[in-house]
């Protein structure tokens, strides 16, 4: 229990703080954008924290893998679930709030498991591909977070789309995470779809990393006991 | 019917000679290649186990042992060849896998459980079993690192010994905890025995391997030196092994004016092979090479034989057997043992000749080691063939 407290007051801290400075200070007046800042920086916070748990996730466990045989890809969903779980807790909170601001129920609600099972997707393709990798290169890890850090500025997370130039939507759209952010928020907060050839791209390139995720960590976990 | 069979198995282990293991390395040393040391763990192995088999492993460290056995356990992956499985196998290469010191000994028995395979239930209702095997009712409730390493191990072993396989992988477990626990622990291995359990076995102990199994495997340098009847793989082991060249101590201790001088001394085994390490009652013949410098009056060959902590076990002379020996320009004299009666241990030979007054003309103190397997679970330092009957 202690440890969801933590999990959650994480992103809500960030929360807080981007609040304050563009809300606030930088008076950014759009509908809702508490909400639309706060599933934001959970879905985020799950993307960076996930792949993170992901990528040691082999390393971490590496008493285990070396001793006994199982399939090792367990080890990379146990690691990423765990983070998953925090994501659906911090959701619900959310929903909290959702109500208690005065927005109701609508069918387009339930395209958000749909967002959410698809940031889980990535999250384990990118963690099976970069915890393989993280076992033979150590500092693997270390890319991976000067990517999120950029990640989370070229990802419409704090500031809304509309807020970029429209010719630059296309180039930011080709990060995945635009794509389902954009996805989650606008059924929940506007009621309505991303269109869909930004759908079907966002689709795509998450059923790619998983599959090519999978394909590469089996490959690469079969003597990973020695290289731990 | 065979639930292990290992056709040609290869284990191949690259072993760079500078370690890169990270990204920057990579590219720092783009235009330098990596250069590698091969270095062959398990090298063409075919074997197979039968159902009800126990196998025991034998060979020096670093042979091999513990890789194929990793392999068979599947936490290594093979180079080349195929191994196959029927059944459910425990691989007991460590014990206490994924234990936890935080939590208590009750929760780690459930995790431990849980990863050698057992349900929730099953833990459940082995419970009391596992915790009364391991003798340690009134600490289940602490946490583990509060443990003793013994009440760690045994727990550890305690819970293996549940796993509900058909397979059993042993490396070297058998070396814990006190007496009355290894005790113990045979007694569960006769039984394991009895229920047909198939087990495979690395081990040092010689002794243990001859009382259990029935198949043994014998590796040195990653080959497969011999399999089959165990007695035939032990000998095989202990007397072709030649780790244990005949070595001399380091403070050599010599008197005497080299009117003979001592040449060579062999060890040479039941094969008639210089060795440095025999079984217990094999036989054994001490040859002693010498070379006449000078005219002497008289000659008497001596040996003596010390433990290595340096009590004297034996001694005897040509002069106490026969008259006195006619010395050639060079030759050699043997002491020969149909049954080398020593139990096991590190012993130091000394080697003289000398006149019959006492004199020496070559005498060199404890200088000639060689070591004694005892196959028997008898102690002290002499076989005395001590046999039990009751009435």
């Amino acid at each position: 229990m202690l440890g969801y407290v933590w999990a959650f007051l994480k992103p809500m801290l960030l929360f807080l703080v981007m609040y304050v400075v563009f809300s606030v200070l930088m008076k950014w007046n759009m509908p809702n954008y508490q909400l639309y800042l706060f599933l934001g920086i959970m879905i985020w916070n799950f993307f960076a924290e996930g792949t993170m748990a992901g990528i040691y996730s082999l390393l971490g466990k590496g008493d285990l893998i070396k001793k006994i045989y199982f399939p090792r890809i367990l080890v990379v969903i146990a690691c990423t679930l765990t983070a998953f779980m925090t994501l659906l807790l911090n959701i619900v909170v959310f929903f909290v709030f959702y109500f208690f601001m005065g927005l109701g129920f609508h069918w387009y609600l339930f395209l958000l498991p749909l967002a959410l099972l698809l940031v889980y997707a990535l999250v384990l393709g990118v963690s099976l591909f970069l915890s393989v990798l993280q076992v033979q290169y150590r500092d693997i890890v270390q890319i991976w977070e000067v990517l999120l850090q950029a990640g989370f500025f070229l990802t419409p997370i704090i500031y809304p789309l509309t807020l970029v130039p429209e010719k630059y939507h296309l180039y930011l759209y080709l990060n995945p995470m635009a794509g389902i952010m954009q996805f989650a928020r606008m059924a929940v907060l506007d009621r309505q779809i991303l269109p869909l050839p930004i759908i079907s791209y966002t689709f795509v390139f998450v059923f790619v990393a998983c599959l090519s995720g999978f394909f590469l960590f089996r490959r690469l976990s079969r003597n990973i006991a020695e290289k731990i | 019917m065979a639930v292990i069979e290992v056709k040609n198995l290869y284990k191949t282990f690259k072993i760079p000679h500078e370690r890169r293991d990270s990204l920057r390395e990579h590219f720092v040393n783009f235009f330098r290649p990596v250069t590698y040391e091969v270095f062959h763990a398990v090298d063409d192995f075919s074997f197979s186990v039968e159902k009800g088999d126990f196998v025991g492993i034998i060979g020096r460290n670093g042979s091999g042992k513990s890789t194929l056995l990793k392999l068979l356990a599947g936490v290594y992956g093979s180079t080349k060849g195929t191994i196959e499985v029927h059944g459910k196998i425990a691989p007991f290469l460590e014990l206490g896998v994924g234990f936890n010191p935080e939590l208590t000994g009750k929760e780690n028995v459930y995790l431990n459980g849980t990863i050698l395979g057992l349900s929730e239930r099953q833990v459940r209702s082995k419970y009391h079993d596992i915790v009364a095997f391991a003798g340690l009712e009134k600490f289940m409730d602490q946490k583990l690192k509060n443990y003793s390493s013994g009440m760690f191990v045994r727990l550890a072993f305690s819970v293996a010994i549940q796993a509900d396989a058909d397979i059993l992988l042993l490396d070297e477990v058998l070396a814990v905890g006190d007496s009355d626990f290894q005790q113990k622990c045979f007694d569960k291995f006769r039984e394991f025995k009895k229920m047909g359990k198939t087990i495979v076995f690395v081990t040092h102990d010689l002794g243990a391997v001859r009382e259990f199994c029935n198949k043994a495997i014998y590796v040195k340098n990653g080959k497969m030196v011999a399999s089959g009847l165990v007695d035939d793989v032990i000998s095989q082991y202990i007397y072709t092994d030649k780790v244990y060249e005949i070595t001399s101590s380091q403070t050599i201790k010599t008197h005497g004016e080299k009117e003979v001088e001592i040449t060579k001394v062999e060890y040479l085994d039941k094969n008639g092979e210089n060795n440095g390490k025999f079984i217990s009652g094999d036989p054994l013949t001490l040859r002693v090479h010498y070379r006449k410098n000078k005219e002497v009056d008289s000659a008497v060959c001596g040996i003596a034989i010390y433990r290595a902590d340096g009590l004297h076990v034996y001694g005897t002379n040509s002069y106490l057997q026969v008259e006195e020996i006619v010395l050639k320009k060079s030759g050699y004299v043997d002491f020969k043992t149909d049954s080398l009666k020593l139990l096991s241990g590190s012993y130091a030979m000394t080697v003289a000749f000398h006149h019959k007054n006492g004199t020496p003309y070559d005498w060199r103190d404890k200088d000639y080691l060689f070591q004694v397997v005892n196959l028997s679970k008898d102690e002290g330092i002499v076989a005395l063939d001590f046999r039990f009957t009751h009435e």
